[in-house]
């Protein structure tokens, strides 16, 4: 970044190849659309391009670099209209099984979908949590609040998700060790 | 620590975000595993998690960081920060070009001296200010005195003859 800061874009390319997989994945989760996702992820990029005289190292970059995309992607949501899409996810699905493919691929719609009408905010927040495991005081930093109200955010948007969601949770169930991984 | 079903609903969401103090989550612990409702939300919210946290992420597309490049090559590249900037001088300054800073400083400066020189070379003549400028002394001027007769063949005269 300091070495950006000082016009070298050969660094600057290092950075972009060694956190797009970051920027790209915070915008598409939060997004849904991929080229809004890769016009805002982009302009992620360029807006630290152009900050980077002035930046001081003193946080930890990935968490600069989220707190940037997350407004930029908050700030694009204001403009856009929810997306609902019915395409299939775009990486080949491992499992073996036709009807466990389905479900699958169903399931991928559903939280895609459960996602997008959440509220920006809690939507942000869940993103941050579950995809990037951001504790509350990086998401507070990257959402520009409290850690108290990323709290709140979350709690609402997991009654939020609860009824949608609540169908492959059952599935879940089978699998998971109940209450032992939170005895960690 | 005491711990009830009220309690442990309003830290439930910290909890599983292990963002609890080491006692309440020892005291929810504890709690949790004598009433089941408790443990039940516990376990929903573990469930919820695991499906959301299944969902796949989408590769970066092809050419992202090349796309990037190409905007990047035709933004302005960033300039270090100066010690002008550093003395906190507004960021429109900073944005200018080099040329236009330069010839608005020099024009600047130019204007300075020049009024420099100007001021000094009036206060080493004291000339006071141009005639011309003070009002002129209208009685003496204009041999006026409002309160003598007319002049002869003035306007004034003529009016009042008429109107005697």
């Amino acid at each position: 970044m300091l070495a950006t800061a000082r016009g070298d874009l050969n660094a600057f390319e290092q950075l972009v190849l060694r956190h797009q997989q970051t920027v790209w994945a915070v915008a598409h989760r939060f997004l849904g659309d991929s080229s809004e996702a890769e016009d805002v992820a982009q302009d992620a990029f360029l807006k630290i391009l152009k900050a980077a005289p002035r930046y001081r190292p003193s946080a930890a970059f990935r968490t600069f670099l989220i707190r940037v995309v997350s407004r930029l992607c908050m700030d694009r949501a204001r403009k856009m209209r929810p997306v609902y899409t019915d395409a299939p996810p775009e990486r080949p699905d491992p499992e073996p099984s036709a009807p466990q493919t389905v479900i699958r691929t169903e399931r991928d719609i559903a939280i895609r979908r459960a996602l997008e009408a959440l509220p920006p905010a809690q939507r942000m927040a869940v993103v941050l949590r579950y995809y990037e495991d951001l504790d509350y005081r990086a998401i507070a930093g990257a959402m520009d609040t409290t850690e108290k109200a990323v709290e709140r955010l979350l709690a609402r948007a997991r009654a939020a998700l609860k009824g949608p969601l609540g169908q492959f949770r059952a599935d879940q169930a089978t699998s998971s060790g109940g209450f032992g991984p939170l005895a960690r | 620590m005491r711990m009830d079903c009220t309690r442990f609903a309003e830290h439930i969401n910290a909890y599983v975000d292990h963002a609890v103090p080491p006692e309440i989550r020892a005291a929810m612990q504890s709690h949790a595993t004598s009433c089941p409702a408790c443990r039940g939300e516990i376990e929903a919210l573990v469930q919820l998690e695991s499906v959301l946290r299944s969902a796949p992420e989408a590769p970066v597309p092809q050419g992202f960081a090349a796309h990037v490049m190409a905007r990047a090559a035709t933004q302005k590249a960033p300039r270090k920060l100066s010690i002008l900037a550093w003395a906190g001088l507004p960021e429109w300054w900073q944005e200018l070009p080099g040329p236009a800073r330069a010839a608005a400083a020099a024009i600047l400066v130019v204007g300075l001296a020049l009024g420099g020189v100007m001021g000094w070379d009036a206060n080493r003549n004291g000339r006071s200010p141009s005639p011309a400028a003070a009002p002129p002394d209208a009685l003496a001027a204009y041999n006026l005195d409002y309160l003598a007769e007319a002049p002869a063949g003035a306007l004034a005269q003529v009016v009042l003859a008429l109107n005697q």
